[in-house]
């Protein structure tokens, strides 16, 4: 297409679309009168213009109006509004966010320090050391908790007891030689 | 202009009206606009209703009320590309079938021949590049002039009617091409 045939569609699509000066208009007029081509280039044009202003007309008129459309909009920001309530600037939520990050981490230093159990308290004994009863056979022997190949440093010994519970079987019963007593567990193979 | 950016600096301060009459003022070319992204008017009020809403949330963003137009555009832009991300991609296909040919039927008088080129158009917009098929959209439904229309696509003049320029032919040669095979078929 030359440069010519892109000067008159221009023009063309001015004058369709409204935008053509007077001086413009001139022109496209003289060219009009002058060239065939360029009436028949126009016609198509128009044509062209007019079936598309129709089409999208259509297309775009569909659906609700602008304030059908604006009020649910509305309404649904208003759902929202406690988002607005809580909208703080950036350096205000670095702030909040710093604060919130240092009581998170005092209150996870404080649950930790609560679950170590002091030494004491280790010595409390549990429920089942309380019922052993008197008659607890006989010391089986001393045998060493830890074992020393895994760990050199530490070594605790221990005593064993067997006991013969009301209905017959028998269980192991492990005893601390600092007094403290473990949950028993019972040893089916133990005759 | 004067009236609008009263109506923007109004708005920000969370008038309802200005608010109101602000979108109301843009509609035609908000919505061409969104329409020339989504290609088709299945969810355009889906669309339409997020612009509102973000327009409410955010209008408080706005500092040149002289670029409210512009501001508008961008955030139009973007609920039509996130909306287009959500969405399955429909085939040509369906987005004619989903066109409504009797809002051009009602006239009696109209002929087959001008329905058919109708349709075809619509085919071709269709199938139009993206900055093409906006900017003649724009042109089409009406309400901006050139210097408007190139504001809200937030290019140079010159760029605009360039690309309207050559949406022009390609629907033309769309169209031509058509018209070629159908003469060729028979």
């Amino acid at each position: 297409m030359s440069e010519i045939d892109t000067r008159l569609e221009i023009l063309i699509g001015k004058r369709l679309d409204g935008e053509i000066s007077p001086g413009e208009q001139e022109i496209l007029e003289r060219e009009l009168a002058a060239d065939g081509q360029a009436r028949e280039l126009f016609e198509q044009l128009r044509q062209l213009h007019q079936c598309s202003r129709d089409v999208i007309a259509s297309e775009v008129a569909a659906g609700a109006g602008a304030e059908e459309i604006f009020e649910r909009a509305w309404r649904e920001n208003a759902g929202f509004s406690w988002r607005r309530v809580l909208r703080v600037d950036g350096r205000l939520r670095f702030a909040v966010g710093l604060a919130a990050g240092f009581l998170l981490g005092l209150a996870l230093h404080f649950v930790l320090a609560s679950g170590e159990k002091p030494p004491h308290e280790t010595t409390s004994q549990p429920r089942i050391a309380r019922k052993i009863p008197s008659e607890i056979d006989r010391p089986v022997g001393v045998a060493p908790t830890i074992d020393p190949q895994a760990s050199r440093q530490v070594m605790r010994e221990v005593d064993w007891y067997v006991f013969t519970d009301e209905s017959g079987d028998p269980w192991l019963i492990e005893g601390l030689r600092e007094g403290m007593v473990r949950p028993a567990s019972f040893r089916g193979e133990l005759h | 202009m004067q009236d609008e950016s009263a109506l923007v600096s109004a708005a920000r301060r969370g008038d309802k009206e200005a608010l109101q009459s602000l979108l109301k003022r843009n509609w035609g070319w908000l919505k061409g606009l969104v329409y020339g992204m989504l290609a088709d008017s299945r969810d355009l009020d889906d669309v339409l209703q997020d612009v509102c809403l973000r327009v409410i949330t955010q209008i408080h963003t706005v500092r040149d009320p002289e670029r409210f137009r512009a501001w508008l555009a961008i955030v139009a832009r973007r609920e039509a590309l996130k909306h287009l991300r959500r969405r399955p991609p429909a085939s040509l296909r369906q987005n004619l079938e989903s066109f409504p040919s009797e809002a051009y039927a009602e006239d009696p008088l109209e002929d087959v021949e001008r329905r058919e080129l109708c349709d075809r158009i619509l085919d071709a917009v269709k199938t139009l590049p993206e900055k093409y098929r906006e900017v003649f959209v724009l042109a089409h439904t009406g309400g901006l002039c050139y210097a408007d229309m190139a504001k809200v696509l937030d290019v140079p003049i010159t760029t605009m009617q360039i690309r309207l320029l050559r949406a022009r032919r390609m629907i033309q040669n769309h169209i031509m091409g058509r018209r070629e095979s159908q003469v060729q078929e028979k």
